[in-house]
């Protein structure tokens, strides 16, 4: 079914919504809520509760792209289920990560503090600026938390040549936040 | 800011990119699909080398031959036997497969190094990045000046090292892990 079918069930408030968008997506968005917490009853919860949110939030809305409207859901639901300091324990793939993503955090000194709403926005302009290769594979390592492996057979190259480019693009960012003065 | 503050973060961002990584594909790259082909296709070619070279010999392939050709018998003779497919298909395929890289990285092996340039092969790619293993029965010249080659790589800054290329002749490819095993290795002029 195509993606402007499954919204226009949302719409008419037709259950097969549900069923229709677990059939076309269930996969993926478990195999992505399965990364964050490493635990597949967590993870089936997680998207349980994607479709639900789904469901109460369209309508009003009409998202683009329907895959990644259910992903974000489904991420940040995910984030919100995890427990930190147990999967610091297991040492979960998520917290190397956030361990790598802390290499990008610029000196504490600096002033600016912002949400997490706002942060995006930087990221988006961050993202921008990107070539087009290096932005798929930071999206694919940082938002959908591949591993080097994975993304290293969904493009083809090599994994030394995704981790130099996930080097250099946590380079980038240090300095692009640095730039914008941030701290969190 | 700490490092999991950003990676929460990660999900405000446009879902055009969420999308963009979720469909899109690198340009010039197909993904590893393409690999599981290339073995079978490489075999498949050997084979069918292989079977025109011994139908040429049975007397099946004499249409393929010029009326002019004549073979000694002693030729004849060699050419009958009935040696090993293996050493056929490896001989072709040492014959065919030389390719100039760049050594970027020494290992204990050999070298990491990038496609520069095709010779007498189509498997690769320019700018493709392959793991260079130095057979252990590769010729010992070769062995010290692709030592002397991968130290180099090593002492000279990033840019000194890009003009470090080599030519190699390798016995095998293993697609799966970008891997060369080479027999000779000699330095060339960029």
């Amino acid at each position: 079914m195509e993606d402007s079918e499954l919204i226009a069930l949302y719409w008419a408030r037709d259950e097969r919504a549900i069923s229709e968008t677990d059939a076309a997506y269930g996969r993926r968005l478990l195999a992505l809520a399965d990364r964050i917490l490493q635990s597949r009853e967590d993870a089936e919860e997680s998207v349980s509760d994607t479709y639900m949110k789904t469901w109460n939030t369209i309508p009003p809305q009409r998202p683009n792209h329907f895959f990644a409207f259910l992903a974000k859901i489904c991420r940040n639901t995910a984030l919100g289920c995890l427990d930190w300091k147990n999967a610091a324990k297991r040492s979960a793939e998520v917290v190397s990560l956030t361990g790598e993503l802390e290499l990008c955090v610029p000196d504490r000194s600096q002033e600016r503090k912002l949400e997490s709403r706002e942060l995006g926005r930087v990221l988006n302009a961050f993202l921008e600026s990107l070539p087009r290769e290096s932005r798929l594979i930071f999206m694919r390592r940082y938002w959908y938390a591949d591993s080097i492996a994975e993304i290293s057979a969904r493009y083809g190259i090599s994994e030394s040549k995704v981790k130099t480019r996930l080097h250099r693009t946590r380079r980038k960012l240090r300095g692009f936040l640095e730039g914008e003065g941030i701290c969190v | 800011m700490s490092g999991r503050e950003l990676f929460e973060s990660m999900s405000y961002v446009d879902e055009r990119f969420v999308a963009e990584a979720e469909s899109a594909s690198l340009p010039g790259k197909t993904g590893l699909s393409w690999r599981k082909w290339v073995p079978a296709a490489c075999v498949g070619i050997l084979l069918f080398g292989a079977a025109a070279y011994q139908g040429m010999n049975t007397g099946s392939g004499e249409s393929l031959r010029s009326e002019d050709q004549v073979y000694s018998t002693e030729e004849v003779e060699t050419q009958t036997e009935p040696g090993p497919q293996e050493e056929i298909q490896m001989e072709s395929f040492q014959k065919a497969a030389s390719v100039i890289l760049r050594v970027d990285t020494p290992t204990e092996e050999g070298f990491v190094g990038t496609v520069w340039e095709l010779v007498d092969t189509e498997i690769f790619h320019v700018g493709m990045e392959v793991n260079v293993v130095l057979a252990e029965d590769c010729l010992a010249v070769s062995r010290e000046n692709a030592s002397i080659m991968t130290d180099q790589a090593e002492q000279k800054d990033c840019e000194t090292a890009q003009s470090v290329l080599v030519l190699v002749r390798f016995s095998s490819f293993d697609p799966e892990s970008n891997t060369l095993y080479v027999m000779f290795i000699s330095e060339v002029e960029e």
